[in-house]
């Protein structure tokens, strides 16, 4: 288990991240509140868990991360960034321009230290499987990490690839779902407008994956969910279910459809960043 | 001349013939995995009795099998997915388009019960419109063999291939082979010129090779000499073969199994008419229509493209 030093010390780093998020979106249109909602998970994987080589993107024993949510491309770019994967600055400046390495779907033609190109929803999960089958055939003992929207799991391919990944025994593969209960249009459950997912981890036991629901913004949970991994040569693939709050961290785009996605004004980005500084 | 078999004449099924060349490659190829939505027991039983243990049955999911093999190749293996084309390139086309051929993942495909080659199924198992899917991916390599054993080559060809490869294998039982030896160069965009003839051209790929081969051998003994092409690789097109003929004899017709109005033969129209060679095109294939039951030849005389078709758009476009 990690120390309160270290405890402290990512949640320092998550605070960053949701305020290099917010600078972002005073730049270019992003998803914000998807990607406020995963930030502190993100903030675990990249800064705590994943054994990874910023130098050597394609170093064999790294773990591998996958971002199914695509759409949560400023948050998983501000994470790789804070890794030394990326330089910020040149997210801030290039972000979404003829030619850059940064659009609003993560790209591995255009950057290559990215495991795979994604934004069409549903397909993460089974090449993570794929991968994670690959992990297991030559004996690597990596683990696969996929990071999925909740909304994104009425995608059927989801199910086609959760059946797989517990039919083949895929104890390496990790899911992690950023339970916001908030698709693009309206709340997953008790709104005549959203696709209900409750009872959402039965769904994943009848599934035959072990199953952990955290409060998916308190950092001591996250890490001891990462900590109690099942080893990656196990046989049950594992998914972390994170509840979270669209736009967390700050007030006024917080469980708002709306703030789905969208850019600040100056004002807006002001009062992100003194909202942002409230929950330190 | 290469020396050809008459219609009917010696039959040949792809599948048991690739049973035995992905058995032995799975002793050859330790990266080599066939991923399949439940589709191996009844096309590859000997792969199945040897080699099971490479055979990653994925269930009838044709999505998750696609993009368990995109991960798998990012991994270093190589994937050949099987599966009945209809699911294949049109249930699972977005992951084939976006996790394969945008990410240029070394994954390959073998399709079977392609056009209406498998006539008893119906028009919800019929692939008429898989080559015009598939080849409007940047990436893509699009093989349809003009003969059974032809899929051999191209399963090794698109093996040596870092990239994706779609493979059209008709039905995969009972086809006429056209070939008396398999002692010819195969080459991934190069058609083969099987005869020569200086009234008309016949374009043909996949299992309409034969017909259109047979065709020609009887327009012969009419007076009328056909040129006959396999043209085995969809994508790239050999456009330079396309253009020769165009330029040299004037007259093409071509022949698919495959609807006409987005396969093969508006390719090759489009290369002549960008080219803008005065040369007349007639396309034979499926109509814009969903064909019903019945057996393959059937369906060939209803729709126009069987022998006596072919004869027909040959004598009217000679005229």
């Amino acid at each position: 288990m990690a120390d309160i030093n270290k405890i402290q010390e990512l949640k320092d780093q998550a605070y960053q991240m949701r305020q290099m998020i917010a600078r972002l979106a005073r730049k270019v249109d992003i998803h914000i509140g998807g990607d406020l909602s995963m930030t502190d998970m993100m903030t675990a994987i990249y800064m705590y868990k994943m054994r990874k080589d910023p130098q050597n993107v394609k170093w064999p024993g790294r773990d591998r991360f996958l971002l199914s949510k695509g759409h949560g491309a400023g948050c998983l770019y501000v994470a790789m960034a804070m890794a030394g994967y990326d330089d910020l600055d040149e997210i801030y400046e290039t972000y979404g321009k003829f030619g850059s390495r940064y659009g609003a779907h993560p790209c591995k033609v255009q950057n290559p230290a990215l495991e795979m190109s994604s934004g069409s929803l549903g397909h993460g999960l089974a090449l993570g499987a794929g991968m994670a089958l690959a992990g297991k055939l030559k004996k690597e003992d990596h683990y696969v990490f996929v990071m999925l929207g909740d909304a994104e799991c009425a995608e059927g391919s989801v199910w086609e690839a959760a059946l797989s990944a517990s039919n083949f025994k895929l104890g390496n593969l990790v899911a992690f779902v950023d339970r916001n209960k908030m698709s693009l249009s309206a709340p997953t459950e008790d709104s005549p407008n959203g696709m209900k997912m409750e009872p959402f981890a039965d769904k994943w036991r009848a599934f035959g994956w072990n199953v952990k629901v955290i409060d998916g913004h308190n950092m001591e949970e996250i890490v001891e969910a990462l900590d109690n991994l099942p080893a990656e040569d196990s046989d049950v693939p594992t998914v972390i279910i994170g509840n979270t709050i669209k736009g967390k961290g700050i007030d006024f785009i917080e469980n708002l459809a709306q703030w789905h996605n969208g850019t600040f004004d100056d004002e807006q980005l002001e009062a992100a960043l003194k909202s942002l500084e409230k929950t330190r | 001349m290469i020396e050809t078999y008459n219609l009917g004449e010696c039959i040949r099924s792809a599948r048991p013939i690739m049973d035995e060349v992905i058995m032995e490659y799975t002793k050859q190829n330790d990266k080599f995995y066939l991923i399949s939505p439940d589709m191996t027991r009844a096309a590859f039983p000997k792969f199945m009795n040897t080699c099971s243990d490479r055979n990653i049955n994925v269930g009838i999911a044709e999505t998750a099998a696609v993009d368990i093999a995109s991960g798998m190749a990012l991994e270093g293996f190589l994937p050949y997915v099987y599966g009945m084309s209809a699911f294949l390139s049109m249930r699972s086309f977005e992951a084939i388009r976006t996790n394969v051929g945008y990410q240029n993942h070394n994954v390959k495909f073998i399709a079977c019960n392609t056009g209406v080659s498998l006539g008893m199924l119906g028009s919800t198992h019929y692939a008429m419109e898989d080559l015009a899917l598939v080849s409007t991916i940047p990436n893509m390599t699009v093989i349809c063999p003009g003969d059974p054993d032809q899929t051999v080559k191209a399963f090794y060809a698109a093996a040596e291939i870092d990239g994706p490869v779609y493979i059209r294998m008709a039905n995969g039982k009972n086809e006429s082979a056209v070939y008396k030896s398999q002692d010819y160069e195969f080459k991934i965009g190069k058609g083969i010129t099987i005869r020569e003839g200086e009234d008309l051209a016949l374009i043909a790929c996949g299992v309409m090779v034969s017909y259109a081969n047979e065709a020609a051998k009887r327009l012969a003994e009419q007076g009328i000499n056909a040129t006959v092409i396999d043209m085995h690789t969809i994508k790239p097109l050999d456009e330079e073969l396309v253009l020769k003929v165009a330029k040299n004899i004037g007259k093409i017709v071509t022949v698919e199994d495959h609807f006409k109005a987005c396969g093969l033969g508006t390719k090759v129209a489009s290369i002549v008419a960008e080219a803008g060679i005065p040369c007349k095109v007639k396309k034979l294939g499926i109509p814009d229509m969903y064909p019903g039951f019945g057996p393959f030849k059937d369906h060939l005389e209803f729709m126009g493209y069987g022998t006596e078709g072919i004869i027909d758009a040959a004598k009217e476009i000679v005229k």
